[in-house]
């Protein structure tokens, strides 16, 4: 290399450090004031109000906005919302997200409205109009145990809420069989997970969790300590006697599940 | 350009300015978590010492243990050694108790010290090989490191390690000289050992930096005989400074020492977000501590290393020259690579606990702070090549102030939450959160929680569940920035339901707190988002009436 190729190469790399050092001021800046404030937020809110009907749904994203967005509209998101097993039965959904994050269930729904407000894009989507005919959580007092008991909580898992049925199957391998003795026909959507994360720092084996009509699997999850709230893929119940089966190789595998039926 | 005074009085000025900053920060600096526990043991161990030298008791075994021990584990915190911890009690009682100075800045006032001797230290060591623009550099970026300087005004072990490993280094490379009485290299090195268990890892740099030199100075005899007497000085003087500083090493040392190190060997893995995903047991990704530095170091200052680090490896023989005047082989640069490696090499295996990040391998940050003043000075040598004198001073002043000033920025924008804060290259701290790196830890941000719980409850008395700040809150009273009529409700779901106001503090693996108050006050409505550039800390929650 030439002394003046040489010269020019130190030339950039050093100008290269000083538009390092601008760029970074200004970064520094702009980039901690680009998250919408408060006054944006009730903006977005006032939006959502004015169109709010019963039965819709509001979620926000990226998650750690979540606070925030509670903070503005959780007037309009009961418990059970918030820590809804998913998102069937919501024939409206309101999105109110920043930063070009969106929520993954929400991916296949078509949207109804899309605007934007200081910087918070607000959606509404539609959602398949679904109508629930049986929840395990509400019937658990009429389902019948072997092997253990259960109790209904609002559990941690995978770092959300989740409102399920909370049972701790033995850990010798011995199953936990949970039977609801009449459910209604229809299509039956189950979710589980493992509740607790100091439980599943603690013992790392997954569970599992089988969904039995008259003997027969019909519907299997293996919650463990990375799954977070998993869906088992729907199936058709003929009606009559749904039984839950758990097993785990380990203690305190504390098994969160829900499942509902829902009309087709 | 000649100096009119020795480029000394720099350093001692930086050093000066660091402590001043430092000390500053830290009245604006929540509680961790942990302080609480080091302000209690450094009271005792402070009373002690105090107790011993106005002769109201001796030295006796039960004596010592009922301040620097126990049957347990934790007993009196003797699973962290006391150095940092006598220095704030001492200080607390002497510049508190007899000066009237702020009760938790006296605490926090060693911990600022010691930066500001790091500080002093990274000028005199670059000083010494390149020259006074390098070392200016070298320290106004070691000063603006916004992670270091949050945990520098801490109470804690973090900095003061990362102060005394670099010491270390430092008198160890000064011994290398070939005095006759290296004392200093083994009483420094026992004083780091004496601040916290990262010095242990101290000897793979400077062993390693011994074989390489000592190979250079005279091949296999060199690698025993080079300085063999600074060997002796941490075999001897390091552990008797150790034992020395640690009187619960005076009697039982092996058990006491080993039971240390077990604790550290086996220390539980907290929870800590890293890209998104919570980890608390290993195996940890291998990339955690480069992916945390590169997003925790002001990015110019890592661009400057960069730079820094090629300028060096290409002038390695003239500084070895400038060297050779004073002493033979004595590496340098061999030496910073190998402190960093030392200091950050164990968070590469995957099974060390990642749960501290960047406080866990402060100690590398000097290398890169020397490396990038190099890189400074040379792009301002660039810059000013050719140009008359002042016309050169201007364009050099300019080069080195754009470059701190990016720095400087960052630091302002990262404190008091510094723990929130990422860098430009993350995108600050909304940036860190879409890129799911751990949000805070120890509670700090809880502070900023108190005004409005305060408003809230104006004169009523309300219980408090108070999450993560709880060891803190008495404390926090205490100093008057919480009115007495906010108690603690206690912990967990018992603390939450006798509570009418509560908090939490934001990290990944708390989102459960959230979940329990849902349920105790039916609703998951907080009353006021407590946010760090817009990004969650504290959510904070009044039960309806």
């Amino acid at each position: 290399m030439s002394p003046l190729q040489r010269r020019y190469l130190s030339l950039a790399v050093g100008g290269l450090l000083v538009l390092v050092a601008l760029w970074e001021i200004v970064a520094a800046r702009v980039q901690t004031s680009r998250v919408p404030d408060d006054g944006a937020w009730k903006q977005a809110a006032a939006l959502v109000r004015k169109e709010w009907q019963p039965g819709d749904l509001v979620v926000f994203a990226p998650d750690w906005v979540d606070p925030v967005g509670r903070m503005h509209l959780g007037d309009l998101l009961p418990i059970e919302a918030a820590a809804r097993p998913h998102i069937m039965g919501y024939p409206r959904i309101w999105e109110l997200s920043i930063r070009g994050a969106h929520t993954k269930d929400l991916a296949s729904l078509p949207v109804e409205v899309d605007t934007e407000i200081a910087g918070i894009q607000v959606r509404r989507l539609k959602n398949l109009p679904m109508e629930k005919l049986a929840d395990t959580f509400e019937l658990l007092p009429q389902a019948k145990f072997e092997g253990g008991g259960a109790s209904l909580v609002l559990a941690e898992v995978g770092f959300a809420p989740h409102r399920c049925i909370q049972a701790v199957p033995a850990p010798s391998g011995k199953p936990l069989r949970i039977t609801f003795p009449s459910l209604p026909a229809g299509l039956v959507a189950t979710s589980a997970g493992l509740a607790d994360v100091f439980k599943r720092r603690t013992y790392r084996h997954p569970a599992k969790l089988d969904v039995e009509v008259a003997g027969k699997v019909v519907a299997s999850l293996a919650p463990g300590i990375a799954t977070g709230w998993t869906h088992a893929p729907p199936f058709t119940h003929p009606g009559g006697p749904l039984t839950f089966v758990l097993t785990a190789d380990q203690p305190e595998r504390l098994v969160c599940f829900a499942a509902q039926v829902w009309k087709r | 350009m000649t100096l009119p005074f020795h480029p000394r009085w720099i350093g001692w000025v930086l050093a000066a300015l660091t402590v001043l900053f430092v000390s500053t920060a830290s009245t604006q600096t929540g509680i961790a978590r942990d302080e609480m526990v080091y302000f209690g043991a450094g009271d005792t161990y402070a009373d002690w010492w105090i107790g011993l030298v106005t002769f109201d008791h001796g030295a006796g075994k039960e004596s010592i243990t009922k301040s620097f021990g126990g049957p347990g584990a934790t007993d009196h915190n003797r699973e962290h050694p006391p150095l940092v911890k006598t220095l704030s009690g001492l200080s607390h009682r002497l510049f508190h108790g007899k000066l009237g100075m702020n009760e938790l800045v006296a605490y926090r006032l060693p911990g600022a010290l010691l930066w500001g001797l790091l500080v002093l230290l990274v000028f005199t060591f670059t000083l010494e090989i390149w020259g006074p623009l390098e070392a200016t550099t070298a320290s106004l970026l070691t000063l603006f490191l916004p992670r270091a300087l949050f945990h520098a005004s801490l109470a804690c072990f973090d900095a003061p390690i990362a102060a005394l490993w670099f010491a270390s280094i430092y008198a160890y490379w000064r011994c290398l000289d070939g005095r006759r009485v290296p004392w200093l290299a083994g009483v420094v090195f026992g004083l780091a050992l004496a601040t916290k268990h990262n010095a242990l890892l101290l000897p793979f740099a400077l062993g390693g930096h011994y074989l390489y030199a000592g190979w250079l100075d005279g091949r296999w005899k060199g690698l025993v005989l080079y300085r063999w007497r600074v060997i002796l000085s941490f075999l001897i003087l390091a552990p008797l400074t150790l034992v020395a500083v640690w009187p619960w090493l005076w009697f039982d040392p092996y058990p006491h020492v080993k039971q240390w190190i077990e604790f550290h060997l086996n220390h539980v893995h907290y929870n800590f977000e890293y890209l998104g995903t919570n980890y608390n047991a290993p195996p940890f990704p291998w990339h955690v501590a480069l992916v945390t530095t590169l997003f925790t170091v002001p990015v110019v200052t890592l661009v400057a290393a960069a730079i820094g680090g090629v300028v060096w490896f290409r002038k390695r023989r003239e500084v070895s020259d400038v060297l050779s005047q004073t002493a033979t082989g004595r590496a340098p640069g061999v030496l910073l690579i190998l402190s960093a490696i030392a200091s950050i090499g164990p968070f590469v295996l995957g099974s060390t606990p990642i749960f501290g990040a960047e406080k866990h391998w402060m100690p590398a940050l000097p290398s890169l702070c020397i490396a990038a003043g190099v890189g400074v000075a040379w792009v301002a040598r660039v810059f000013a090549h050719g140009l008359l004198d002042r016309a050169r001073i201007a364009v050099t002043s300019a080069t080195v102030a754009v470059v701190v000033l990016a720095a400087a920025v960052e630091s302002a924008t990262a404190l008091p939450n510094a723990l929130t804060w990422y860098n430009a290259l993350a995108g600050e701290a909304p940036g860190g959160a879409d890129h799911g790196m751990n949000r805070q830890f120890w509670g700090v941000a809880a502070r900023d929680a108190l005004p409005v719980l305060a408003k809230v409850a104006g004169k009523k008395q309300m219980r408090v569940y108070s999450h993560d700040a709880s060891p803190a809150w008495g404390y926090y009273q205490k100093l008057g920035l919480l009115p007495k009529n906010l108690p603690d409700a206690g912990p967990e779901q018992q603390g939450i339901n006798g509570s009418q106001l509560a908090i939490v503090v934001h990290e990944k693996h708390f989102n459960r707190h959230d979940y329990m108050i849902w349920s105790s006050y039916g609703t998951v409505q907080p009353i006021a988002v407590i946010r760090v550039a817009g990004v969650p800390v504290v959510s904070i929650y009044r039960r309806p009436e």
